[in-house]
């Protein structure tokens, strides 16, 4: 059951990776996915490619590696969010400018 | 070269100000400065209708970004109105407008791109212990992300010419523009001089100024901006 709820949350996420426009972030989000998905039907091999890495358990591989994406994640949240804090910056910039050439 | 103070435009931020404004442009304006642009930052006070009572110029931005953006729209109206020289200068009495000229005579004599005042150089009244120590490490902050050793790194009172103007680009809304003015500064090779001003520390001022923990925020924001740029 849980793999069924899992493999569908997989599914939502990939459904949104189609909507992003970079072709480089389609591609690591679609690979992630795929990792995520292997894992869930196949936990064994989280626990191989824990050891691997000199990692214990499957379970805390799949945290830290999680923890790294949510990092990158959020630097590229901010990142949107300083293209759009700019573009509302030039928008109100040029509002103001405009209406006193103008108003002169 | 005699100062020509029409070819001066005073670039001013002012969010809130209907306090102190008044008193800032009789300054300037005692001065002889007649190209005085004031940006009303968003404010909710009386600081529009103010300003415009005195006669300067009023650009308004509908909403508040911050010093740095409003510093940048005010020097983009001066540079289109055909500037030769644009000092900034607060909005909150601690500038003396006597002091532009000062900039202007060391800028002119030693051929600089930019004058920045410095008030370790000049005159701090009434400044608290505290706020010096925050300003001096400030200094050694400023000199980490942009290699120039100044002796005042946070001080709004500068004077730039038409070059530097068309050089330098503030992106940063916030108050970490003073960094990412002097980071401009540093890798376009423009020539700049210090010299030395007076900041006043009124009551008024001290109130309404930057809070000594708003420099860990402009030390986040100059951080984050230089990882942007990886």
């Amino acid at each position: 059951m849980i793999k069924i709820i899992l493999s569908s949350g997989l599914f939502v996420v990939f459904l949104y990776s189609l909507r992003q426009t970079q072709l480089f972030f389609r591609l690591v989000m679609n690979a992630v996915l795929l990792t995520g998905l292997v894992f869930v039907w196949r936990p064994d091999l989280s626990i191989r490619a824990a050891n691997l890495l000199g990692v214990g358990r499957g379970a805390d591989l799949i945290f830290y590696l999680w923890t790294v994406i949510t990092f990158i994640i959020l630097i590229h949240f901010n990142y949107k969010l300083k293209k759009q804090r700019n573009a509302i910056t030039e928008i109100v910039r040029k509002l103001a400018i405009d209406h006193e050439l103008r108003d002169k | 070269m005699n100062l020509d103070k029409n070819a001066i435009y005073v670039v001013i931020a002012a969010y809130n100000e209907g306090t102190a404004i008044a008193a800032v442009l009789d300054d300037l304006r005692a001065e002889g400065y007649r190209n005085i642009v004031v940006v009303n930052d968003g404010s909710r006070d009386n600081t529009a209708e103010t300003v415009r009572a005195k006669g300067a110029t009023v650009l308004s931005h509908i909403v508040n970004l911050g010093q740095g953006a409003a510093l940048q729209t005010g020097i983009e109206y001066a540079f289109q109105k055909g500037a030769a020289f644009v000092a900034t200068f607060d909005a909150d009495g601690q500038h003396s407008a006597a002091d532009i000229a000062a900039l202007w005579s060391r800028l002119t004599e030693s051929a600089a791109d930019i004058a920045l005042g410095s008030r370790f150089l000049g005159k701090a009244e009434n400044i608290t212990f505290l706020k010096k120590m925050v300003l001096k490490a400030g200094i050694l902050v400023n000199y980490m992300f942009t290699g120039l050793l100044l002796t005042d790194a946070h001080n709004g009172l500068r004077l730039l010419t038409r070059k530097a103007v068309e050089e330098i680009r503030i992106d940063q809304d916030g108050m970490a523009h003073a960094t990412e003015i002097l980071e401009n500064i540093a890798q376009r090779g423009l020539k700049f001089i210090e010299v030395p001003v007076t900041i006043r520390y009124t009551r008024y001022s001290k109130e309404k100024g930057q809070k000594l923990s708003n420099s860990v925020g402009i030390f986040i924001d100059t951080l984050l901006a230089k990882l942007d740029k990886f």
